[in-house]
Parts: C-alpha cells; structure tokens; sequence
C-alpha cells in the first residue's frame, strides 16, 4: 500500500472556524470556547483514499482579514487549499471573490475547496438566500458543530491533491 | 293465642335465617375481642422486651453495632467510586478559585527542590573539574592546552566540554515550504515526528519572515538542555537535535559531515522527493548508518 505526506492549509477570517473544522475533522471534538489561534498550528490525519494513504499534513493558519496579509512562507508547498467563512457573519466573505482570485492566481494548479462553515447557525430559508445571493459557488456548506461535510470536505481534498 | 303471641311467631318463622345469622356474627364479635385482648397482650410484652433493649446499653450495643460496622465497611469500599469524582471536582474548582495561592504554596517546595538539584549537579561538575585541574600538569593536562591555543577555545571550555559531551538526539531531512518529512532519525522515538517538521518549519518561517532582512535562514534554535541544530540547502533543510554542550567545535564537524551525506549520499534524490513514505524510509536508514553514534 502506497504511502504520501501533503501539506494543506486552511485560511480565512478571524472566528470562522478553521480550527474547528480540523479538530472536528482529526479528534471528533467540538468546543463552544472560541481560542484564537497564534501563528500556525500543526496537525495530522491518515487518510485512506483508494487504497493510498495519505498523511495529510493541516496548516491551520492564524485568521486574517486578507489572504494578501498570510505569511508567504505559510502558504508555500502547499498541495491543498481550504478557504473558510462564516455562514452566520456575513463581513466574512463579503469579499470573497477578491480572495479567492487572489488565492487561484497564486496557486493555480492547487486544489481548493471554498467552506461556508457554522451551517447549525443558519435556518434552511436564510442558508438558500446566502447562497443564491453569492457570485461564486461553494464548495461545502459545513458545521464543525455537529460534523455534517466535514469529512466529505477533507476527503474530496484529498481526492484532488491525488488525482 | 292472642295477637301478640301470633306475631311473635310470625317474627319467628320470617326471620329465623337472620336470627341465626347474628347469633353467629355475635359469636364471631366476641372471639375476635379475645383474639386482639391476646394480641395487646402479646404486644404489651414485646413492647417492655424492645424498650428494655434500647435502654439497656450492652443489648443494644451489641445488635447495632453488626450493622452499623457493615454500613462502614460498604461506605468506605464504595467511597472511591462514590465520592471520588465529587472530590476531583471539588478540588478541581478549589485550585482554579485559588490558583495565587496553590503557587504560593507549592512555589517554596519546587524552588526548594531545584535548588538541590541545581547545588548537587554543581558540586558533581565541580568535583569534575577538580579532578582534571589536578592533572594540569599531566601529558593531558597539556594536550587540552595545546588544543586551546591551536582552537582558539578555552582551556575551562574544553574541560566543561569534555564533561557533558554533546550528543545527536534526533536528525530531521525537511523540504522547505511545505514542511513535509523526508527522512528522519531518533535515538529516542517521540512525538509524531511529521508533526515536529510540520511545526519547525512553520516557527523557522516564521522567524525568517519576522526576525531577519532579504535572504537569512534561522540557524540555531535553544530550549532547555537541547539545541536545534539547521541546516539550509536549497529545496531541503536538516534539523539536528543535540544534547550537552554544543561546541564550536562539534557544530563545524556536523556542518562538515551534513554536507558530505547530502553530497554524497543524495546528489539528485532529494530534489525529485515526492513526499512518498517508501523514499522516507530509504532516506531514514541512510541518515540512521551515517549518523547513530
């Protein structure tokens, strides 16, 4: 059985829940307390994705109001992309389509998955009206709450980065 | 027969059957008066009996004591499950309520016992180092001299050197960027070891990033008794974990033998690494039969 590491990094705003998407994701843990985090976190899951394993190396970098303002070296080597807003906080990806260009113009040959994250927030009705009025589509709709598409997001990922 | 003696027989022949029948429930009243006269009776003398009992202190010592040692036996079994997650929560709240204080008490007792450690570890060096002033004047004593004058380090470096020799603890072979292990090797197997390259790159870029102007790489990182020895090429990076005291001399010796491994032993292979485990393993073996002491 074949064996790879690949490094992913997941980046947005400030409180969307970057961090929870991947706790949720490796541990099957969710924490109501908000704990910002501080330059970048490391952390690691196995994945089995057509008989490859995959070791899915997660860079869990520190919120930013701007995908310009991530450290460059953060972002470097990575195979993965995941950008994350806010369903419930509409300032989170009022300029989504900005970051996102900027993201694909850097790393053009990157998978990305673009997450509307904290979906146990948003009734059905609000959830339709979001997304309709949004000019780019969206990847997964996710809760890091109760785990609905987290880890459909990471394997989908992890389908790409292998393709 | 006159009117009245007619009635009565009348009476007689149309009540008979309830006649008869309270003449039985009579009977029944009366038996059933007796039978509770002999129960209060009954009663009456257990009652004296009970009373004398509890008044009577060896009695009742002696049949409630069984009991009540039972009671005490089962609490004191049942105490850990029972009370025990009550107790850790309550001591729990308690330090997080008082957290100054539980320092403030314990701060004397850790200080106390570090400063013996401290004092006990100096005094073993101390010894050391005696020990080798004694031999100044011996063939040793000179050639550490010699070596001095020639290295250009101290005389009390080398002794101190010599004492707490530095050893390789850990070897990471890092491609830069991402991060992603390419060959690893520890004397002693710890945490994930994909992790601790994960996050030595990332505080290494970020340094990088922070600390320094155009075209710098970190170096050397400290923490504790340990210091991280790095190593910068072009793709990849290595990360040695040293024990002891690091020497000027022992880092340019490791410098050296890096640069004949990654010459000798990788001329192209680094560069086409793709990230597979098969080539960690390979790159792993070759960094353990070039580096284990």
């Amino acid at each position: 059985m074949s064996e790879v590491s690949k490094k992913v990094a997941i980046l947005g705003q400030y409180g969307v829940g970057k961090s929870s998407l991947i706790r949720q994701f490796v541990y099957r843990k969710f924490s109501e307390k908000y704990l910002t985090t501080i330059g970048v976190h490391v952390q690691k899951k196995v994945l089995d994705i057509n008989g490859t394993q995959l070791a899915m190396i997660i860079w869990d970098l520190e919120g930013d109001t701007s995908v310009g303002k991530v450290r460059p070296s953060y972002l470097m080597g990575s195979s993965g992309l995941i950008y994350v807003f806010d369903l419930s906080r509409p300032h989170t990806y009022a300029d989504i389509n900005q970051e996102i260009d900027l993201l694909k113009s850097e790393f053009p040959n990157e998978p990305l998955k673009i997450v509307g994250n904290k979906k146990d927030l948003i009734h059905d009705v609000d959830l339709d009206q979001i997304l309709a009025n949004m000019t780019i589509s969206c990847d997964f709709i996710t809760s890091a709450k109760t785990g609905e598409y987290v880890d459909e997001m990471f394997y989908t990922l992890g389908e790409d980065i292998l393709k | 027969m006159n009117d009245k003696d007619k009635l009565k027989a009348l009476r007689d022949l149309l009540f008979d059957e309830e006649r008869k029948q309270r003449e039985s429930l009579s009977e029944k009243i009366v038996e059933l008066n007796d039978e509770i006269a002999k129960e209060r009776e009954d009663l009456t003398e257990k009652i004296v009996e009970l009373d004398k009992e509890v008044h009577d202190p060896n009695l009742f010592k002696s049949q409630v004591e069984p009991i009540v040692d039972d009671k005490i036996n089962d609490f004191v079994d049942e105490m850990p499950q029972r009370l025990g997650p009550t107790i850790t929560e309550t001591l729990k709240i308690q330090i997080q309520e008082s957290k100054d204080e539980v320092v403030e008490a314990l701060y004397p007792i850790v200080g106390r016992m570090i400063k013996k450690y401290i004092q006990r570890e100096i005094q073993l060096l101390s010894e050391r180092v005696d020990q080798r002033l004694e031999k100044a004047f011996s063939l040793e004593g000179w050639w550490l001299r010699i070596k001095g004058w020639f290295t250009g380090v101290k005389e009390k470096d080398l002794i101190i050197s010599d004492l707490a020799e530095p050893h390789i603890e850990e070897i990471f072979l890092v491609q830069k960027g991402s991060g992603i292990l390419i060959g690893s090797y520890s004397r002693n197997k710890t945490l994930d070891l994909d992790m601790i390259s994960g996050m030595l790159t990332a505080i290494k870029s970020f340094v990088e990033d922070a600390f320094t102007r155009g075209e710098q790489n970190l170096e050397l990182i400290e923490y504790d008794l340990y210091k991280i020895h790095i190593q910068n090429f072009y793709s990849f990076y290595v990360a040695v974990v040293i024990s002891g005291v690091l020497t000027t001399s022992f880092r340019s010796d490791l410098e050296d033998k890096i640069m004949e491994f990654v010459e000798s032993m990788l001329p192209t292979r680094l560069q086409e690494s793709n990230e597979d485990s098969y080539q960690e393993q390979q790159f792993s073996k070759e960094l353990k039969s070039y580096f284990d002491e």
